[in-house]
């Protein structure tokens, strides 16, 4: 009795290897061989992957200091020197045809040391003139080599920026 | 195959390459500050001198054979256009109206070296026939060029006229009674207005000025 399940078991193990065609292994084959050409290049893009990642991080690396201290953020408005709607503003003009140059005046002595910026706009609110680089010293700028010098009845507003000091 | 995969090693070495130094340049733009920034539109100034300019003489009358060229000399005109009009009072306190045209007579001076830069400057200093309370203020013109005189001179008998109307309102001075200046091939003169100068609306001349071409004056 036991011999003969024995004998059944070994029966069934071994019918599966019969019952392989050739067809089937071929394609078993087949597919092992793709799987092994495809696990070539697996490392290549693995080393590719690390590469970029290494590159990203040492970038990051290179701009922000790693510490172990404690950190604390805040925000912060820093104030301009001078509120500039109560400088003035005034030009020089050339035989009526052209705006030569302009000063800007009555700023703070907060303001000196700074670097002043203008542009010249129309009604379409278009730049028509400009100059920048100009630092303010006793408490006015002085614009003299503007970009173009338009006829002052052309101009509409001039645009005033100060940076720092 | 094996020299394949050491070129797309390569190739992965480079790529990585290029991203890191990628990073490192958009590191080296970022730029954190704390300066102050104040920004702000304004108008453009409401009054203003257009354009200042002279002349030599062409009155027969003064200089029967032609001005002195390039000289300052009797007869010989300088004539100032503003952009609006003039609040008369703010030049003279004894002028109350602004629709009234003026002629009177000045003294106009030329002051040797008197500008800023060293350059001679013309003034009217004082006006006949009429008090101006706390003076005449009419501005200074910056003539651009030490050369015109050696030493300061006066035309007294000045004629100046103010026309105070419309888009032009201008000023002529006429030298009568003075001497002749020194002749000076080319110069940019400036105007600039009296402090106290105001439009017929109230906004100050202020710092603004106004220019010539470079060329012979008077």
């Amino acid at each position: 009795m036991a011999i003969s399940t024995h004998s059944r078991v070994l029966a069934a193990q071994a019918r599966p290897r019969v019952a392989v065609s050739r067809p089937a292994q071929r394609r078993g084959d087949d597919l092992l061989a793709r799987c092994r050409r495809a696990a070539r290049y697996f490392w290549l893009i693995a080393v590719l992957l690390g590469a970029t990642s290494t590159a990203t991080n040492l970038a990051f690396a290179a701009s922000v200091t790693g510490t172990d201290r404690d950190v604390a953020s805040g925000f912060t408005i820093v104030a301009p020197c001078q509120d500039l709607t109560t400088a003035e503003i005034a030009w020089s003009v050339k035989t009526n045809s052209a705006v030569m140059g302009v000063e800007i005046s009555g700023l703070g002595a907060g303001c000196n040391g700074a670097v002043a910026s203008i542009t010249l706009t129309d009604s379409a609110n278009a730049s028509i003139g400009s100059q920048s680089g100009v630092t303010v010293a006793s408490g006015s700028a002085v614009f003299s080599t503007l970009s173009a010098n338009p006829s002052p009845s052309t101009v509409t507003n001039v645009n005033v920026t100060v940076v720092g000091p | 195959m094996r020299t394949r995969s050491v070129l797309l090693l390569v190739l992965g070495f480079v790529i990585a390459s290029g991203l890191l130094n990628l990073h490192r340049a958009s590191a080296a733009g970022l730029d954190i500050t704390t300066k102050k920034l104040a920004a702000d539109r304004q108008a453009t100034p409401a009054f203003y001198p257009r354009s200042v300019a002279t002349a030599t003489c062409s009155d027969v009358l003064i200089c029967p054979l032609g001005g002195a060229a390039g000289a300052p000399s009797n007869g010989d005109t300088v004539t100032l256009v503003f952009n609006t009009v003039l609040q008369q009072s703010t030049m003279c306190s004894a002028w109350t109206s602004n629709t009234t045209n003026r002629s009177a007579t000045v003294t106009a001076t030329i002051s040797n070296n008197a500008g800023a830069t060293g350059s001679d400057v013309l003034t009217v200093p004082t006006i006949s026939g009429v008090t101006c309370s706390g003076g005449f203020k009419f501005g200074s013109i910056d003539l651009g060029s030490s050369g015109y005189v050696t030493s300061n001179i006066s035309y007294t008998n000045t004629d100046f006229n103010l026309t105070n109307a419309g888009s032009n309102p201008q000023i002529v001075l006429k030298f009568r009674s003075g001497s002749t200046g020194s002749t000076v091939s080319s110069s940019i003169i400036t105007y600039n207005c009296n402090g106290e100068l105001t439009s017929s609306t109230g906004k100050a001349c202020g710092k603004n000025t106004a220019v010539s071409a470079a060329v012979r004056q008077f």
